[in-house]
């Protein structure tokens, strides 16, 4: 009894096999897609992106030559500002090899000396942020800059100024070696 | 049954990996890959020979006319227009080299600019600098640019890595 039962009984499994498998395959579930060409196509892709991204980030820094050397450009957003907030400050940070020191409004504020390796920036700072409590309005800054003064010395003194709320920089022309 | 035909199978035939999860893998991958791309933005591409200075300056850059000075040379939109060397040994502010190559270039767009209304000519420039190079260098740049009608700069710099 039990073995005629069990006699249909795997025959029946194998037939309800036989007909999953093939519902499966011809489903396309899971056997025989060619990813290939595909992974192919994606490889090539990324590796073709991967050389094209940029890693360095790239950003500017804005200013304008002063009036006298030539107009046009972006002075006449400059003009209007400057002439609404009242008579400018003059500040000048005359940059040179033994450090910074601020002059503005015919006075001298005391020399920053450059430390061992590199200038003395937070000091900078917070003269800067003095000044602009001092004078609130003042947004002008004139760089004097000694002509044997690095690059990046220059942009990281002007990032001080910009961190400081002295956003319209000048460099100061006419130092000749 | 199935576990019955896979190992029945695996001996005959080479082993497949799993390829779905590699395709998505790979996809995502192409997907983060091309947003970088497209946001990056290729406005200007860095010149060659040169590293910018590192600045917490965040405005993004646009698309001028390109001076790149590097240790050797001064180059305008790629082509050397003069040499470094060169130009440290000679006094006052001109550049010969490249206030040539500016006046022709600013007499070009404004030449278009009469037939077309769209150009004009802004006095736009974006300078890229080597960090090492001293400010008497690029003082003369930026005189002989302002000389020929140049006025309105953009220093390029690289991004600090803090975010």
């Amino acid at each position: 009894m039990s073995g005629s039962v069990a006699g249909p009984a795997p025959g029946g499994g194998k037939h309800r096999g036989g007909i999953a498998s093939k519902g499966g395959s011809a489903m396309g579930t899971p056997i025989d897609l060619d990813m290939t060409p595909m992974m192919n196509m994606l490889i090539i892709l990324i590796s073709f992106l991967v050389t094209m991204v940029v890693f360095t980030q790239l950003a500017v820094i804005k200013f304008n030559l002063p009036p006298q050397s030539g107009g046009g450009g972006d002075q006449a957003q400059a003009g209007p500002d400057s002439a609404q907030k009242g008579p400018s400050v003059d500040i000048t940070v005359l940059v040179s090899e033994n450090g910074f020191q601020i002059i503005g409004e015919g006075r001298k504020l005391d020399p920053i000396p450059k430390g061992t390796k590199d200038y003395d920036y937070p000091r900078l700072g917070q003269f800067m942020r003095k000044l602009k409590e001092e004078y609130p309005t003042a947004e002008d800054v004139v760089l004097l800059i000694d002509s044997a003064i690095v690059y990046q010395d220059i942009i990281t003194t002007m990032d001080v100024m910009r961190e400081n709320k002295f956003p319209n920089i000048l460099l100061s022309g006419g130092v000749y070696r | 049954m199935k576990t019955g035909r896979q190992r029945r199978r695996a001996p005959a035939e080479s082993a497949k990996p799993q390829m779905t999860s590699l395709v998505d893998v790979l996809t995502v991958l192409v997907f983060f890959l091309l947003k970088n791309f497209s946001t990056e933005g290729d406005i200007i591409t860095p010149a060659k020979n040169l590293e910018l200075p590192i600045s917490s300056s965040k405005i993004k850059p646009e698309n001028t006319l390109n001076i790149a000075i590097s240790r050797k040379h001064i180059m305008a939109e790629g082509t050397p227009v003069a040499l470094v060397d060169e130009e440290l040994g000679r006094q006052g502010n001109d550049i010969p080299g490249l206030a040539r190559y500016l006046e022709d270039k600013r007499k070009q767009t404004e030449e278009i600019a009469q037939y077309d209304k769209n150009v004009s000519f802004t006095g736009k420039l974006t300078i890229q600098g080597d960090r090492l190079i001293p400010y008497f260098l690029l003082q003369k740049v930026l005189a002989t640019c302002g000389a020929n009608g140049y006025s309105s700069f953009s220093l390029a710099v690289s991004k600090k890595d803090v975010e």
